[in-house]
C-alpha cells in the first residue's frame, strides 16, 4: 500500500514560506544586481522540481528584458524611457512570482496544501478559496486549449500575437466563455466539495503526515541569510 | 414538496410526494429540464442549502428533515454523482480525491488508505490509482467519481445521469456496480436518459414531466411499455430487441466528395506512453463519399478522437496522406474545411447573440441572410435569434453548434459523441439533422458509443481498436448483430 507517496525534499510548510519569501522580496529589489540574483534563486528552485524547460523560458525572457533594459539608455524621449523602465520592472516582478507559483503547483496537491495551511492555523476562509484557486487554473489551461481548437475549426486563429493587435475580438472569443464556462465550473465544483463535507467543523485528517527535516531548515535558512543579504545590497 | 429557484416563476419541482424504503432502486426518467437534477439536488441538499429558492413542505432522510441537519452530515448518508465528471473533483490527483470526503470526515489514515484501495478495486480501476485527473479520459473520471462516492460508504446513493460518458462496456460495468449496491441493501436512485442497462435492476421507473411526478411504474409494468409509447414520452429505449435499421434512400445528383485517407499515422512526439489517454493512429486508410452516415466506434482509447483531430487538421499526420476530391490537403488547409462538432457545446459559442453566432469569422462582407435564417428556421432556433448562447438549454445549444457546422460550407462534419446527456426526443432531433446533412451530400463522421443512435442514423460503421481498422461495414439489419458484439467486447485492456 503507498502510505508514503513519492518523498518530497521539503515540507509543504517549508515550500509556503520560501515562495512568499521570495515573491514578496522580488518587489523591493530594484538594483540590478539585486534583481537577477533573486531571478537566479527562483530559477533554482525550479531546477529542483525537475521544471526544466519552464525554467529556461522564464530566465530566457527575464534576460531579455535585462538587455533591453541595458540599452534603454540610449532613449532620448525621457517619459517614454521612464513608461518603459517602469513596465520592465513590473514584468520582472511578474517573473518571479510566475516561476515561484508553478514551483508550488509542481510540488503541492491540493489536499496537501490544505494539510499544511490547516496545520498553520490557517482561517477556513482562506483555506477554501486557495484550494479552489489551485484547482482553477489548471482547468482554465485545459478550457483555453479546447476554445482554441474549436476557434481554429471556425478558421479564427489565435494566437499571442491576436492579444496584441486584435485585443477586443480576441476578448470577446476567449476570455468571455472562459468566464462562463467558469461560473459554471465553480458551481459545481463546490456543489460537489459541499456534499463530501469539506466545510465540517471537526478537524480533517491528514492524508500525508507533515514533517519538519534538517534539510528544511537548511533550506529555509539559507534562503532567508541570502534574501536578507539582498536586502542589505538593496538598502545600504 | 414544492420547489422553486430564486430566479424563476415556474416551479421546478411541483407539489411533489415521493417515499422511498430503504433498499430500494428507483429510476427517475422524462424529458430533459423536467426536473429530475432538482429532485436530486433536494435529495443530496444542495436544495436548499447551496442553490438558493422557496421550498414548501418537507424531504425526511432517514427521519431526518435536510433543512435540519448540516450539508456535511446529509453527505455522509447521501452520495452523489453528478452528470459532468470534469467539474466534480476537488483535487487534480485521483487517489485524493477518493480520500477528499474521507479526510473531511476525519477518519484514521490507515483507515483511509484501506478503503482508497476498497473503492478502487470495486469499481475496477485498480490502474488509475495516483493519476493526475487532466490525464485521464471522461468515462475513466466518472469511475473515480464514483469510487470516491463509495469510499465515504453512504447509505443512499444518487446518481444524475451517471452514463453520459462511458461506453458501451464501461455503461454495463456501472450497471453491475449498482447491482451490487442493490445488493448489500444500499437505496440507489438513479436519473437517467438511457435506459437500457437499467432495465433489470430498477424496482420503480419514476416519470416525471414539468416538475410532477407524471406516471409511476413497476419493473414489469415499464418493460412492457412499447417503445412507441415511450417515444411518445420522450423517452429512450428499455432494450434494442425490437430496433430496425431504417432504410436510407440516397438522393444525391450533385458530384460527391470524396475524402480518402491513405496509410495515415499519427503518435504524439512526447512522452505520454504511461498516460491512459494515449493514442496512437497506425496505416489506416479508407474512402468515403457524400451521403455516407459513417459511425465511428471502438472502446475508449482506441484511437477514435485522435483520428478525428487528424482529419480536422488539428493534428498534423506523420505519414500518409488525406485527400479531399483526389487532392492532398495538408492539415493547415484541413481546418474548416473538414469540420468538427466537439462534445462541450461551452467551447464552440462565442458570440453574444446566437445569429451573430452563425456569422463570426467571416468578415465584413459575409451576406447571406436569407441562408442563415433558413437554417436557423429548420433548427427550430429563429426565435431565440437575439438570445445570447449561454442562456440556451443543453439541447438548443448543440443545434446552435450544428447550425454553424452547416453555415461553414464544410462538405465533411465530424461530430463528437452528439447524443451524451439528450433525452429520446433531442436524440431524434438530432438524426433528423444528421440526415438532412447527408442527403446535402455532405460526409457525416460520428464518433459515438450510443447505439440506439448508431443504428438510426449511421449507413456505415468504422470500428477502431489499437489505432487501426478493425472492421468497416455498411450497417443493415444483418450486420447489426456484429455492431452489437462490436460494442459489447471486451477491450484489450480489460
Amino acid at each position: 500500500m503507498k502510505i508514503n507517496r513519492k518523498k518530497q525534499l521539503l515540507d509543504t510548510r517549508t515550500r509556503f514560506y520560501v515562495v512568499t519569501l521570495l515573491s514578496f522580496s522580488s518587489f523591493f529589489m530594484n538594483k540590478a544586481i539585486t534583481a537577477h540574483a533573486i531571478v537566479a534563486i527562483a530559477a533554482l528552485f525550479l531546477i529542483g522540481a525537475k521544471l526544466y524547460k519552464k525554467c529556461f523560458y522564464y530566465v530566457m525572457a527575464y534576460t531579455a528584458i535585462a538587455f533591453l533594459m541595458f540599452l534603454i539608455e540610449n532613449i532620448s524621449n525621457i517619459t517614454l524611457m521612464l513608461m518603459l523602465v517602469s513596465l520592465s520592472y513590473f514584468a520582472q516582478k511578474f517573473i518571479v512570482m510566475m516561476m515561484m507559483g508553478n514551483f508550488l503547483f509542481k510540488t503541492t496537491s491540493v489536499t496537501e496544501a490544505i494539510s499544511a495551511m490547516e496545520t498553520m492555523k490557517f482561517p477556513k476562509e482562506v483555506i477554501i478559496p486557495f484550494a479552489v484557486a489551485m484547482r482553477f487554473l489548471p482547468s482554465i489551461k485545459d478550457d483555453y486549449h479546447h476554445l482554441k481548437d474549436s476557434l481554429k475549426i471556425r478558421q479564427i486563429p489565435i494566437s499571442a500575437g491576436s492579444f496584441i493587435f486584435h485585443p477586443v475580438r480576441t476578448t470577446e472569443y476567449l476570455i468571455v466563455p472562459i468566464l462562463i464556462r467558469s461560473f459554471k465550473t465553480s458551481d459545481e465544483l463546490s456543489a460537489s466539495a459541499f456534499v463530501r463535507g469539506i466545510e465540517r467543523e471537526t478537524p480533517k485528517t491528514i492524508l500525508y503526515p507533515l514533517k519538519f527535516r534538517y534539510i528544511d531548515g537548511g533550506i529555509a535558512l539559507m534562503s532567508t541569510v541570502i534574501i536578507g543579504v539582498l536586502y542589505w545590497i538593496q538598502f545600504k | 414538496m414544492s420547489y422553486r429557484y430564486s430566479d424563476c416563476s415556474t416551479f421546478a419541482i411541483d407539489n411533489i410526494n415521493l417515499k422511498i424504503k430503504k433498499g430500494e432502486f428507483i429510476l427517475i426518467t422524462g424529458e430533459s429540464g423536467s426536473g429530475k437534477t432538482s429532485l436530486a439536488r433536494c435529495i443530496n441538499g444542495l436544495i436548499p442549502y447551496f442553490h438558493e429558492g422557496k421550498l414548501d413542505g418537507s424531504i425526511k432522510i432517514m427521519g431526518k428533515d435536510t433543512q435540519e441537519v448540516s450539508i456535511s452530515s446529509l453527505g455522509e448518508m447521501v452520495g452523489s454523482v453528478f452528470q459532468d465528471p470534469r467539474s466534480q473533483f476537488f483535487t487534480t490527483n485521483t487517489t485524493e480525491e477518493v480520500a477528499f470526503g474521507c479526510t473531511n470526515m476525519g477518519l484514521k489514515r490507515e483507515e483511509i488508505f484501506s478503503r482508497i484501495k476498497k473503492s478502487f478495486k470495486k469499481i475496477g480501476i485498480g490502474e488509475l490509482e495516483d493519476h493526475n485527473i487532466f490525464k485521464i479520459s471522461s468515462g475513466e473520471k466518472q469511475k473515480v467519481a464514483i469510487a470516491s462516492c463509495y469510499a465515504m460508504d453512504p447509505d443512499i446513493y444518487v446518481f444524475d445521469e451517471p452514463s453520459a460518458n462511458l461506453d458501451v462496456y464501461s455503461t454495463l460495468q456501472l450497471s453491475e456496480i449498482m447491482k451490487e449496491l442493490k445488493c448489500i441493501g444500499k437505496t440507489v436512485i438513479v436519473l437517467e436518459h438511457r435506459l437500457y442497462y437499467l432495465s433489470q435492476l430498477f424496482d420503480r421507473m419514476i416519470f416525471v414531466e414539468k416538475g410532477k411526478i407524471c406516471r409511476e411504474y413497476s419493473n414489469e409494468g415499464a418493460n412492457a411499455l412499447s417503445d412507441n409509447l415511450l417515444r411518445k414520452m420522450g423517452l429512450r429505449n428499455l432494450n434494442f430487441k425490437n430496433m430496425k435499421v431504417p432504410t436510407f434512400k440516397n438522393k444525391i445528383n450533385s458530384t460527391k466528395t470524396i475524402f480518402e485517407a491513405d496509410n495515415i499515422s499519427f503518435s504524439y512526439k512526447t512522452k505520454r506512453t504511461k498516460a491512459p489517454m494515449n493514442e496512437i493512429i497506425q496505416d489506416l486508410s479508407f474512402k468515403t463519399e457524400g451521403g455516407e452516415v459513417i459511425g465511428i466506434v471502438g472502446k475508449n482509447g482506441a484511437g477514435k478522437t485522435t483520428l478525428s483531430r487528424l482529419c480536422c487538421g488539428l493534428l498534423k499526420e506523420s505519414g500518409g496522406r488525406l485527400k479531399i476530391n483526389g487532392q492532398i490537403i495538408k492539415s493547415m488547409k484541413r481546418q474548416g474545411n473538414v469540420y468538427f462538432v466537439m462534445q462541450d457545446s461551452d467551447y464552440q459559442l462565442f458570440s453574444d447573440s446566437v445569429l451573430r453566432e452563425l456569422t463570426i469569422g467571416k468578415g465584413k462582407n459575409f451576406d447571406n441572410k436569407d441562408k442563415t435564417k433558413r437554417i436557423l428556421k429548420e433548427l427550430h432556433l429563429w426565435g431565440l435569434r437575439e438570445y445570447h448562447p449561454a442562456s440556451l438549454s443543453r439541447g438548443q445549444k448543440q443545434r446552435l453548434t450544428i447550425a454553424s457546422s452547416i453555415v461553414s460550407n464544410a462538405n465533411i462534419i465530424f461530430f463528437d459523441e452528439p447524443t451524451s446527456g439528450l433525452d429520446g426526443c433531442n436524440m431524434i432531433n438530432v438524426t433528423k439533422q444528421l440526415k438532412e446533412l447527408a442527403n446535402n451530400g455532405k460526409i457525416v463522421f460520428v464518433v459515438t458509443h450510443d447505439y440506439e443512435f448508431l443504428i438510426s442514423v449511421c449507413t456505415r460503421v468504422l470500428h477502431l481498436m489499437d489505432g487501426k481498422i478493425k472492421d468497416d461495414y455498411k450497417l443493415t439489419n444483418e450486420t447489426r448483430i456484429k455492431l452489437e458484439e462490436n460494442l459489447w467486447e471486451r477491450g484489450v485492456r480489460d
